[in-house]
């Protein structure tokens, strides 16, 4: 079973608590849970609006999910994260990178125009929306935005937050970004501001 | 609050520690030079560099990716 793939483990040795907007799928990860005997909290909440008090959690990890948002949210859902997060606190959150898809998989004709027309996608939400009612999704069922090392570090600095590494992955498709609390979100945060 | 300690006591026998091998998820190292242990968790390919958190937030953990 794949959902509550992190929680499963870290479960075992913390205070994990799950969060997610679908109530269908937090049953399925439930079942998960107590099939692992875990007394995981699960809450079922929107990441725009995350419904828990400041400085509480040493660690956010938001893998494979951040690049399904719609890109206007991603600086409100950071903002949120390093709101909730512990002042050595770490946030790990994976995106898809545009910059591979031009330079490496040439070969992948196909597969190619699949990921140009997810990109055109992105640049208009007017054109993904259409997409969408129209019934067609991307090789993983799913919305995929992209975005570039430089967009992102903006976005993190726009929100508080300091990238402290990065690692990439399949082949540079997938970057984690781990990141910590800027000074300046801190000493907002201490002032109470 | 969990009762993690018999999580730690299987960690601590298990034969293959030093060999930084994935065990339920969390991995344990050890320094060579001063002896001293370090933990770090993999999972799906990605390590983090993150010692064992007190408290956790994952988030979307009810889509079958995470």
């Amino acid at each position: 079973m794949r959902y509550g793939r992190y929680l499963v483990p870290f479960g075992k040795v913390s205070d994990a608590v799950g969060l997610d907007l679908s109530q269908s799928q937090l049953n399925r990860c439930n079942a998960n849970l107590k099939r692992n005997q875990l007394p995981v909290e699960l809450v079922r909440g929107d990441i725009r609006f995350l419904p828990f008090r400041a400085d509480i959690f040493d660690a956010i990890l938001c893998l494979n999910f951040l690049y399904l948002l719609e890109k206007r949210f991603w600086c409100r859902v950071l903002e949120q994260f390093a709101n909730s997060l512990h002042e050595n606190g770490e946030l790990d959150v994976n995106m898809r990178m545009r910059r591979e898809v031009w330079t490496k998989h040439y070969a992948f004709g196909i597969l190619l125009l699949m990921e140009r027309l997810v990109y055109e996608m992105e640049k208009n939400a007017r054109i993904s929306r259409l997409w969408k009612k129209l019934g067609f999704r991307t090789t993983h069922g799913l919305l995929a935005f992209f975005t570039t090392e430089k967009q992102m570090l903006s976005t993190f600095d726009k929100a508080g937050l300091r990238c402290k590494k990065q690692i990439d992955r399949f082949q540079g498709h997938f970057t984690l970004f781990v990141c910590q609390k800027s000074s300046s979100a801190i000493q907002a945060t201490t002032l109470g501001t | 609050m969990i009762d993690t300690s018999k999580y730690w006591e299987e960690l601590a026998n298990d034969p293959i520690q030093d060999a930084d091998a994935v065990v339920g998820g969390a991995i344990r190292r050890r320094n060579v030079k001063s002896g001293e242990w370090a933990r770090a968790h993999r999972f799906h390919n990605y390590e983090f560099s993150l010692a064992i958190p007190r408290r956790v937030l994952d988030v979307g953990c009810g889509t079958g990716d995470t």
